[in-house]
């Protein structure tokens, strides 16, 4: 007989069993306290919610003279809670309530004691929690404490004093963000996502970073840039559209036609003649951007361009300036380039202007049954039907008379 | 004198096998609830509305196939009409319906027609038309015959979507109104890097819901749906979010999934030629990770309740189900075997690929083969009762135990289930190994059975409507 031990076997049984029935005791109890962690959570913002209209209704503005002594209980989870309103399901805080305990927050003793966690908690959520209500009070001096927070190897850490820092929205809070962005270009687009809500008075210091050697971080440089742009830049934007790198050019040619006006006409037909797609693509839509429809001489011609993502731009741009286009979608309806004929239909369709033109026709125009003869013979008239399908049952049977007789 | 060789050789490996399995959980439960923790609290301190304001917030478009969904297609699309996300674009996909889900499309959209460009980048079947709503300008519905599976109905809704990321979602899934918020605001954190998001959904029986609205929520006590929520429970905390956490999820589920775009356009789309396509193409999505292996690319789980899904509430419909189930992980697992300990593919041929092996595929035979020998030797004399009923404790010890460290885990991290619920759940829990696991061992023998016989078909199990 083989010896398969039972003992063994048992004894680990009766371990397990201790152990399970352990576990679904922890199970209930940890369901019982937390449960009651969220109602004294729920309660103590359903009181702060109550005090706050209390103190309202007793027609007291706030001010460190008057807060309510209340205010000086709320923790800083608590503070987020309402700031953030995350606890939506216990209470929900309008801006006015927010508005008046945070100025009634941001007490001297409770600002030193944010201050303390954030630096030196060694419970890293403790000291995100402060680190975040010293960012939602906008407190000047933890940009100090936020500048140093930023740099922490803790990723959350990190992060969060980003967070935080974005609140702030000073340019000594951007200057943080900007170095940082400098040492670890990998949360360059969270960075540039939080400066994006900047005043512009940052820009100067956006403007600097152009000039950083690594290539990454001119990029998101010249694009932040691309939102706070004046013409005072133009010059330097000039100069990055002749970057090394296409990107870089790229984001320039967006910032160039962000700023718009005559100067900066001749980098972004300059740029129409770049190497790459990228560039020649930016350069079409912010050409439009500065010059309207004036814009298609020097646009139109790109519709040759041996990279689609160019003819797409400029299929865009003659969509928006439909017009003004037409005698270009003739000329090109009447050539040989397929792409041309089709992205000029594309257009047409794109702009509904098939419909109205379906209609001149009718009306016996003769530039609009050219135009819709050409139409026809590019073979690539899709769209007609839809154009067709919108008119009345009269017109068109009379749509059709002349679509046959092209 | 062969016999009882046999039966003692059976009665180790069962044991070890049990003895492994438990040890792999325990680790991963531990490892998971670590991270669940961790991301919990990353997303209720994040700043959302910083994100919803940004102009570099990315927009999404949600893909909602649906074939024969008339009883849920409604709610669902009316919840997903109501997401708070400040840019996306609805693409519904009528998949070949021959019931009334395209009327009542029509008539919460007001469709009509139009002569849009449509570029087939992916297998996806023949076009019927494209139509735009009336009222929601951000809405196109794709009007397609019936033939490639969800893979096909995905694939068309690819092959209109604009946007960066793709949000793909089975129709019968109520999303949460902050569900992409939630999501993509952590996508946001590494946008170069993160491919592929799965995130928690839960069962949806029970809950009254009013046009996409969840009215109340009160979960189901039906022993077969209620055994679902543990076994959710178990996948999400006990496998998925810890595979997450060394970048070895091998499943981002079809109920809610975002992908970036770019990569499901290098990956092909979506695959027809599975039974199901959502494993297939995780699996897919790591051998993309391999080879581009200095962009670091991850696919990630994460904790937040983004929606819920029906699931079967008779043992027949599970049964059908889960045989789908075991198919698509047959499937999967024999095309990409060459993964399994592969050291190219790291943790995913480490630490997943042998648990879809030895469990997903294998462990339904080693369970009951391990009974049977076991059962065989009591009632031949061979083993003694003794041995035999410590051998059954220690397996329904053994696995409510693994469930149980879920449960707490979850109950630690998540605030859903009230205390009686609770308790239900543990006294499931305590009792699955006397019929629910049984039942999901016949449906895994008759899904490897139809697997082995090429079965491919996508069987649904007849769906009730929402109460």
């Amino acid at each position: 007989m083989y010896n398969y031990h039972a003992d063994i076997i048992w004894a680990a049984n009766i371990a397990l069993l201790a152990i399970v029935a352990l576990t679904c005791l922890v199970i209930l109890l940890t369901a019982v306290v937390k449960n009651y962690l969220w109602e004294e959570r729920r309660r103590g913002l359903l009181g702060i919610k109550s005090n706050i209209y209390e103190f309202i209704l007793s027609n007291k503005s706030p001010s460190s003279a008057v807060c309510p002594s209340f205010v000086n209980g709320v923790t800083p989870q608590q503070f987020i809670d309402i700031k953030t309103n995350r606890r939506i399901d216990a209470a929900f805080f309008n801006d006015s309530e927010q508005q008046f305990l945070k100025d009634c927050f941001i007490s001297p003793e409770a600002l030193a004691k944010l201050e303390k966690t954030a630096k030196k908690s060694s419970d890293k959520w403790r000291k995100i929690e402060a680190m975040l209500c010293l960012g939602y009070t906008q407190t000047q001096s933890a940009v100090g404490i936020l500048k140093d927070t930023i740099l922490s190897k803790d990723k959350d850490v990190s992060y969060f004093s980003m967070i935080s820092l974005g609140q702030i929205k000073t340019v000594p809070s951007a200057r943080v963000l900007l170095n940082f962005l400098k040492k670890d270009p990998s949360s360059s687009y969270k960075i540039v996502s939080i400066l994006e809500a900047f005043p512009p008075d940052i820009a100067d210091d956006v403007v600097r970073l152009t000039d950083y050697h690594d290539p990454l971080v001119r990029y998101w440089a010249v694009t932040l840039l691309a939102k706070f742009a004046s013409g005072e830049y133009i010059l330097k934007l000039e100069k990055l559209a002749g970057d090394a790198v296409p990107e870089i050019r790229a984001a320039a040619c967006d910032c160039l036609g962000n700023i718009g006006g005559i100067k900066t006409r001749p980098a972004l037909i300059r740029c129409l003649k770049d190497d790459s797609w990228l560039v020649r693509s930016r350069a079409v839509h912010s050409l439009a951007k500065v010059m309207g429809d004036s814009s298609l001489p020097e646009v139109a011609v790109l519709i040759n361009d041996p990279s689609w993502v160019v003819v797409d731009a400029v299929k865009t741009v003659m969509t928006e300036h439909i017009e003004a286009s037409l005698p270009y979608i003739e000329r090109f309806l009447a050539g040989d380039y397929e792409v041309a004929k089709k992205y000029s239909v594309l257009a047409l369709q794109d702009s509904g202007y098939l419909v109205k033109l379906l209609n001149e026709a009718i009306s016996g125009k003769s530039h609009a049954a050219k135009l819709l003869k050409g139409v026809i013979k590019s073979r690539v008239h899709s769209g007609l039907d839809a154009a067709l399908g919108s008119l009345d049952p009269v017109m068109r049977e009379k749509a059709l008379e002349i679509l046959m007789e092209t | 004198m062969l016999i009882p060789k046999v039966i003692y050789a059976v009665f180790v490996v069962s044991l070890g096998y049990f003895l492994i399995l438990t040890i792999y959980y325990i680790f991963l439960t531990v490892v998971g609830s670590i991270d669940q923790m961790k991301k919990t609290m990353q997303g209720e301190r994040e700043d959302y509305s910083l994100f919803y304001f940004s102009s570099r917030k990315p927009p999404v478009s949600i893909i909602l196939p649906a074939h024969n969904e008339e009883g849920w297609i409604s709610d669902s699309l009316q919840a997903l009409l109501g997401i708070n996300y400040p840019e996306f674009e609805i693409i519904v996909v009528n998949d070949g319906s021959t019931d009334g889900t395209l009327d009542i499309l029509n008539k919460i959209l007001k469709l009509k027609s139009v002569d849009a460009m449509y570029i087939k980048h992916y297998k996806d079947g023949r076009l019927r038309g494209v139509l735009k709503s009336d009222l929601y300008p951000n809405v196109t519905v794709i009007d397609k015959d019936a033939g490639y599976k969800k893979a096909g109905a995905v694939n068309a809704g690819l092959n209109v979507a604009k946007h960066d990321y793709v949000c793909v979602m089975d129709a019968d899934t109520i999303l949460e109104r902050d569900a992409l918020l939630k999501v993509m605001a952590q996508v946001e954190k590494e946008p170069d890097k993160i491919i592929g998001v799965g995130s928690y959904f839960g069962l949806v029986n029970g809950f009254k819901i009013k046009n996409g609205t969840i009215m109340d929520r009160s979960y189901s006590y039906n022993p077969i749906v209620a055994y679902q929520n543990v076994e959710y429970i178990r996948s999400f905390i006990g496998n998925r979010l810890a595979w997450s956490r060394y970048n070895a999820m091998p499943i981002v589920a079809g109920g809610f999934g975002v992908w970036r775009k770019d990569v499901l356009y290098d990956l092909g789309g979506f695959s027809s030629e599975f039974t199901c396509e959502d494993m297939e193409l995780t699996f897919r999505a790591h051998d993309y990770i391999v080879k581009n292996k200095d962009k670091g690319y991850k696919v990630l789980m994460f904790p937040f309740y983004v929606g819920w899904t029906e699931g079967p509430d008779n043992i027949s419909a599970l049964i059908m189900q889960r045989n789908r189930w075991q198919r698509v992980v047959d499937e999967t697992v024999w095309k990409y075997k060459y993964m399994l300990c592969n050291p190219k593919y790291g943790f995913f041929g480490f630490l997943a690929m042998p648990y879809f092996v030895l469990y997903e595929v294998l462990g339904v035979f080693m369970e009951v083969i391990g009974i049977v020998f076991v059962t065989a030797g009591w009632l031949m004399g061979v083993l003694n009762i003794n041995i035999f009923l410590a051998y059954l404790l220690f397996m329904l010890l053994s696995q409510s135990f693994v469930s149980l460290l879920s449960i707490l885990a979850f109950v630690e991290g998540q605030r859903l289930f009230k205390i009686g619920y609770i308790a239900y759940l543990i006294m499931l829990t305590l009792t699955e190994f006397f019929f629910y696991r049984w039942s999901i061992s016949t449906a895994k023998i008759i899904g490897t059975i139809s697997y082995l016989r090429g079965s491919k078909s996508h069987d649904q199990y007849t769906r009730s409507k929402p109460a």
